[in-house]
Parts: C-alpha cells; sequence; structure tokens
C-alpha cells in the first residue's frame, strides 16, 4: 500500500511542483538572452535607453531572485499545504478512512516532500547553470579559458579527493536537513489539530517556536560536543591544497545526529497524534 | 450470528463538551438501520467514530468483533456529511484511487452508474453541481462490497428528485448480507427503507429497535413518533 500511496501523492503534489519548476526555468532562460540582447545593444549615447534596458534588467533579475526564492521553499511550503489539506482537513476523510496504517501515510508524504526538495535543489542547480554559459553576465560567471584549463581542473579534483569526506557528510547534512524541515512542519500541524478551534495559528505558533527552542537547543549540543565553529583556529589542515580542516567534517557528522534524533522525535509524536489523537471535528 | 457493530459505554467529548455519553448499541449484519436524532445529538460523531476520524474518550468500540483499524477500514464503507474528494481530481482518477486502495471496490459498476447518469468521466470534480458530485460521492462509496456503510445524512440539501436516487442506488445497490447506518432527521424519507431504528438525543439512547415493533408499539408512524420525542 505503500508504493500506492506515494504514487497518488506524486501525482498530487506534481501540479503544484512542475509549474513552479517551469516558471522558474522559463524566467532563467528569459533573464540569460535578455542580458546577451541588452549586452548587444548599441545606445549611440542615449541616457534614456540605457536607463529603459537597466529597468527591464531589474525587473527580470528580480522575478528571477523571486523565482528561486520560492523554488528553494516551495519543497517545505508544499509539503506544509498538502500534509495539512490532505490529513487534517475535509480531504482527511478520505485520507484516514483507507485501509493502510498511519505510518505509511507519514512515510509517504515524508519521502515524495524529500524527493522534491531534492528535485527543486537539481532544478536551482540547473538555473545557475542556464546563467553561467551566457559569456555577456559578468556576475556569478566562469572564465571558460579557466575551465580549459588542464590545471584548472586537476586542481579541482585534488580539492574534491582531499575533502571527499566533509563533501559526503555535507551532502548527508544536507538530506537530513530537509527531512528535519519537513518533519517539523508535519509536528507542529499535528499539534494545531488537536485544539478545536484556530488550528492554522496554533499549527503557525508552534512551528515558530518549535524552530527557536530548536535552534537554540542544537547550538548548546553543539558547543557541548566541542565541535563549535567559531572555536575552530584553523580553516584548512593544508593551505596549499585547500584541504579542510577535520574538526568540520566531524562538526558535520555531530550537526547531522542531532538533526536526525530531532526529526525522528518530530515524526514519532506526528505518528502518535495520527494514530492516537485524530481529531477531524 | 455476531454484530457487524456494537458499542459499550462509549464516551466522547470535545473539550468540556460531551458529544456522546455512555452509549450501548447493537447492530446485526443484513440491516438498514436509521440513526435518527436533531442537530447535534451525536449522530456525526458516533459515525465518525466508526469511520475511525475520531478516538473516543473511554467506552469500547467493535466492527465485526474487532477494535477500529486497518480491519475494520477494509470492511466499512463511509460517506461523510461533506465533500471530501480532492477538488482538482478528474471523476476517473477518484475511480482509480478508490480502485487502488479497497479490495472490495466494484470498478465496472461505479463507471456503469457514473455513465448512466450521464457524467462524463473525464470531468473535475469542482466542475460537477452538488447534486451530481453528491450522487459521485455515493456511487463510490456504494460501489464497495462492504459489510457495514455508514451514510451520514446522504439525503440532505439535495432536491427530491436526487433524493429519489440516493435512495434507490443505496436499496439496490448494497451487498444484502451487510448492513447500513443511514444518519438523518429527514425521517418521512427514508422511514419505508428501515428495519430498525436507533434514536439518539443530546448524546444518549433514547430508543432502539425493529421499525415494525416500533410502529406497531405506538400506533405511530417512526416521523410522528421522531417528532414527539424531539419537540422542541
Amino acid at each position: 500500500m505503500l508504493g500506492k500511496l506515494i504514487k497518488h501523492e506524486f501525482k498530487a503534489t506534481a501540479r503544484l511542483f512542475i509549474p513552479i519548476f517551469i516558471l522558474v526555468t522559463a524566467i532563467t532562460v528569459a533573464v540569460r538572452f535578455l542580458a546577451d540582447i541588452l549586452h548587444d545593444i548599441n545606445y549611440d549615447g542615449t541616457k534614456s535607453g540605457e536607463i529603459f534596458s537597466m529597468i527591464i534588467a531589474f525587473i527580470f533579475g528580480a522575478a528571477l531572485v523571486i523565482g528561486i526564492i520560492c523554488l528553494i521553499l516551495s519543497g517545505p511550503a508544499v509539503s506544509l499545504y498538502r500534509f495539512y489539506k490532505n490529513v487534517y482537513t475535509d480531504e482527511g476523510y478520505l485520507t484516514n478512512t483507507l485501509p493502510v496504517k498511519p505510518v505509511s501515510i507519514l512515510a509517504s508524504k515524508l519521502i515524495t516532500g524529500i524527493v522534491w526538495t531534492i528535485i527543486s535543489g537539481v532544478i536551482v542547480a540547473l538555473c545557475y547553470c542556464i546563467f553561467v554559459t551566457s559569456s555577456k553576465i559578468s556576475l556569478f560567471t566562469v572564465d571558460y579559458d579557466d575551465i580549459n584549463n588542464s590545471a584548472y581542473i586537476s586542481a579541482l579534483f585534488d580539492f574534491i579527493s582531499d575533502n571527499i569526506w566533509f563533501i559526503i557528510s555535507f551532502m548527508i547534512f544536507g538530506l537530513i536537513s530537509v527531512i528535519m524541515s519537513i518533519s517539523s512542519v508535519y509536528v507542529s500541524v499535528s499539534i494545531g489539530n488537536l485544539v478545536n478551534r484556530h488550528k492554522v495559528l496554533i499549527s503557525l505558533v508552534v512551528y515558530f517556536c518549535l524552530t527557536i527552542v530548536l535552534g537554540m537547543a542544537i547550538g548548546i549540543i553543539l558547543v557541548l560536543a566541542g565541535t563549535d565553529i567559531y572555536e575552530t583556529n584553523r580553516v584548512f589542515e593544508n593551505t596549499e591544497t585547500f584541504k579542510l580542516s577535520g574538526e568540520y567534517t566531524v562538526m558535520m557528522w555531530v550537526y547531522s545526529a542531532v538533526l536526525f534524533i530531532i526529526s525522528l522525535i518530530e515524526l514519532f509524536v506526528t505518528h502518535l497524534i495520527m494514530k492516537h489523537k485524530l481529531n477531524l471535528a | 450470528m455476531s454484530n457487524i457493530f456494537e458499542c459499550r459505554q462509549l464516551v466522547k467529548k470535545y473539550g468540556n463538551l460531551t458529544a456522546l455519553s455512555g452509549l450501548n448499541l447493537e447492530i446485526e449484519p443484513g440491516k438498514i438501520v436509521g440513526l435518527l436524532g436533531p442537530n447535534g445529538s451525536g449522530k456525526t460523531t458516533l459515525i465518525k467514530l466508526i469511520a475511525g476520524l475520531l478516538r473516543p474518550t473511554s467506552g469500547r468500540l467493535l466492527v465485526n468483533e474487532s477494535e477500529i483499524g486497518i480491519k475494520t477500514k477494509e470492511i466499512v464503507s463511509y460517506l461523510p456529511e461533506r465533500n471530501y474528494i480532492p477538488k482538482y481530481l478528474k471523476v476517473r482518477q477518484i475511480i482509480d484511487y478508490f480502485d487502488d486502495f479497497y479490495k472490495d471496490f466494484n470498478r465496472e459498476k461505479a463507471e456503469g452508474m457514473i455513465k448512466s447518469l450521464s457524467i462524463d468521466p473525464d470531468k473535475k470534480i469542482k466542475s460537477l453541481s452538488k447534486g451530481n458530485l453528491e450522487k459521485v460521492q455515493l456511487i463510490l462509496v456504494m460501489s464497495r462490497e462492504a459489510k457495514l456503510y455508514l451514510l451520514d445524512e446522504p439525503i440532505a440539501g439535495v432536491d427530491p428528485a436526487a433524493r429519489d436516487y440516493i435512495l434507490n442506488t443505496i436499496i439496490t445497490n448494497y451487498n444484502p448480507e451487510a448492513s447500513i447506518i443511514i444518519s438523518t432527521h429527514l425521517i418521512s424519507d427514508i422511514e419505508n427503507i428501515l428495519d430498525d431504528v436507533i434514536m439518539i438525543k443530546t448524546g444518549s439512547l433514547v430508543m432502539a429497535g425493529n421499525a415494525d415493533d416500533i410502529r406497531a408499539q405506538y400506533q405511530k408512524s417512526i416521523d410522528e413518533l421522531f417528532r414527539e420525542v424531539f419537540k422542541c
């Protein structure tokens, strides 16, 4: 049944994510080509033409920034909307009467949310790639001569191989951060459902309180674990090869472990509420 | 024969408000049962408890001798009093959904009934009229070969023609070995199809028994008796 739940969850959320992906990618392509066109225009010294092109560039640039922010926030935001609507409102009458365990419902939504958030990240990277392939945009672009230089590529591979554990731990940390952002949303919505009135307001209050309290708790735990970033004296072990200090890798693992435990607790509480305290009044 | 549903000392509270106070009930298989009571009497709360949408404050609730859970949800077909189908779905997609999750769902039957109403399966739920939406929801629920059907206010808010269709669909499509609990306060429309009657008021049982026996005992129709019992 989990497979079927995931299938229907993907279908239901695709209609929300796909338009965002298409829109942001289209804006990125438009900005990239517009920048090329504006760069090539010869204004013949007319000030008004230049100002007009700057305004156009600003509007499209702002649209792109807003689009990218929407894309980054879309994972947790859609997870919030979907979980609340599909479990605790009218749609919950269908979801919660299916012959499936609450843990399957929760798992299907979590897995789908993680996958969409990762895809959002890939789309952000894609948009960046579209942007930097313009040789006429000075901002964020790389020098192609450098890329073609074998020394540059060799240095890049050296950096990756020297810091492979840090890169792996950073990716795991990223994945666990996604799980925690979604599980925080789920537990807040579920606690909000326990009251009979102002459920959305209570959910928001719980979410903000939880974020602040957990942020402080995580900071304290990291300091107690001796992995405070501000106490790390050396950034690089080897300044010639840019090998990062091993303390950063340790810090990533400790940070990931703390976030993972918090996520498990949040998911456990969410499951308890769904199983024993469902309140579709 | 074991009961398809029974509850013992069932209590449900919403904060300080008591919706059900120590209810004891039994329903046998193969019965059409009218769950009757005025607004706020606890009918919907009882149905939601059986469907697994609410948890009891105390007391015991059994469907086919099992506690409420996956096993009971497999054999209970529930029609809520509200529109619960996601509005962005097409009629065909919600049929797929039921087909995927309910082993007892008869797809051909559902598609046949949708076709007989001339409803386009590719039409979105949000574009259906209120009457057609009620009918689609009922068709989905009655196309399951369930052991217990829970119909919460199935004829409220629809025109008389739609009411006839709904009642006819219920009578002609349910599994004869199954039981149906119909919650309503529009008694005159359904009185003739009821085998048993349960009347509740402010969460407590007022009367329960065979419809014919009650009519004979009080020399009144169920509708007349209801008006008398729940007179304001």
